[in-house]
């Protein structure tokens, strides 16, 4: 009885553990995501033809992303699955090398756009291509927003 | 075997414009969802396609509306559009096996229609003031929608297609493959070829062909055109 009891109580706790432990690697992954759609939030206004081309903006953006995409391919630990209201799907696991890569495409997409960008014309010309290696990911990674 | 060598006799149901808006909207709505789900595919982060395919579908359904107000009876909302009632009993009718035959909608399956012209015209509606959620594209009256209201006519824009319009495609498929197999009413070649089986067709009545039809069609799609593409123009939009 007691120790069906302890078996019972181990199966409790060792999730809550493990969710636990990977608490970090969430809100670490979560903060390289803000970042990264804080920097962008301008260029979006650009594109949507509310706020002038600022090139400052876009080397911003461009700078960011390619500093935390070479962090965030490792912040997908196969324990990290579930916790911290993470917006992750299964499926970044179950195509884990595919999901990395795109991390790797993301900065090469925003180191190309270092010298490819301008003036307004080449941001309208090739930020789209930088911006949706996001879109592309989020559709297939990340939890669709209600 | 005898009566196959006696070929039965057809006659006309729907008329050729009919037919083909009927299979253009069937493409449209597939490549829209294409459009939309393999952009990346399609090297299309802006969906460039999926907006000029939205604004196709738009202008097929402006383009239906004036069919059902200008275009042969079968077509007519005047003639298949017919209240929750008469909706019912043939609802009843179809459940106790009472046999009714109709050469244009039957009163269940007009409503059928409506929903789905409706469906689709309020998805590509919504969609003139959307946003896609990286800042990449916006339907081009999004300005007038504003980021917060913009998300959830996109939330809506999707809602509407998946799951409802998908839902109600379902029954609409099943329901004309129902028709064909077990009341052995072919109303699925009828939207092919145009005919059905001379039957007694209580609606036969109000059947009646338009003279010069390709040339009313040809005429109200350019109507259609030019009210879709002119207002968002006249509203300051940007085509894609």
């Amino acid at each position: 009885m007691l120790r069906a009891a302890l078996v019972a109580a181990s199966l409790l706790v060792i999730p809550a553990a493990a969710l636990a432990q990977n608490a970090e690697v969430i809100k670490e992954r979560k903060a390289n995501f803000k970042a990264m759609a804080d920097a962008a939030k301008p260029t979006g206004a650009m594109l949507k033809g509310e706020a002038d081309f600022d090139l400052a903006a876009v080397k911003n953006a461009i700078k960011v992303f390619q500093e935390k995409a070479a962090l965030q391919g490792k912040l997908f630990p196969d324990d990290s699955k579930e916790g911290e209201k993470t917006e992750a799907l299964p499926a970044i696991w179950e195509n884990k090398a595919d999901f990395e890569d795109r991390f790797v495409k993301l900065a090469a997409a925003a180191k190309a756009a270092e010298t490819s960008i301008t003036d307004a014309d080449t941001f309208e010309a090739e930020w789209p291509e930088v911006m949706g290696n996001c879109g592309g990911c989020h559709k297939k990674y990340r939890k669709p927003k209600d | 075997m005898q009566e196959t060598t006696v070929p039965a006799a057809r006659i006309s149901a729907w008329d050729l414009p009919t037919r083909v808006f009927h299979w253009t909207l069937v493409a449209l709505v597939i490549a829209a969802w294409a459009s939309f789900e393999f952009s990346e595919e399609l090297g299309d982060p802006r969906l460039v396609w999926h907006r000029w395919n939205g604004l196709a579908v738009l202008t097929l359904i402006v383009w239906r509306i004036l069919w059902g107000l200008a275009g042969p009876s079968n077509a007519r909302f005047k003639s298949f559009v017919r209240g929750p009632s008469a909706a019912l009993t043939y609802a009843r009718d179809l459940y106790t096996g009472t046999p009714r035959h109709f050469i244009g909608h039957n009163p269940l399956g007009g409503l059928v229609i409506l929903a789905l012209l409706g469906l689709v015209g309020a998805i590509g509606t919504l969609g003139l003031f959307t946003l896609e959620h990286n800042d990449l594209a916006t339907g081009p009256l999004y300005k007038y929608a504003g980021e917060a209201w913009a998300k959830i006519w996109t939330s809506w824009h999707r809602f509407l297609f998946e799951p409802i319009l998908i839902i109600l495609i379902v029954v609409h498929v099943a329901a004309n493959v129902l028709y064909g197999v077990v009341k052995k009413e072919p109303l699925i070649p009828a939207m092919i070829t145009g005919k059905k089986p001379a039957a007694d067709y209580e609606d036969i009545d109000r059947s009646a062909p338009i003279s010069n039809p390709l040339s009313r069609a040809i005429a109200l799609l350019a109507t259609a055109a030019i009210i879709v593409f002119g207002g968002i123009l006249a509203f300051g939009g940007k085509l894609p």
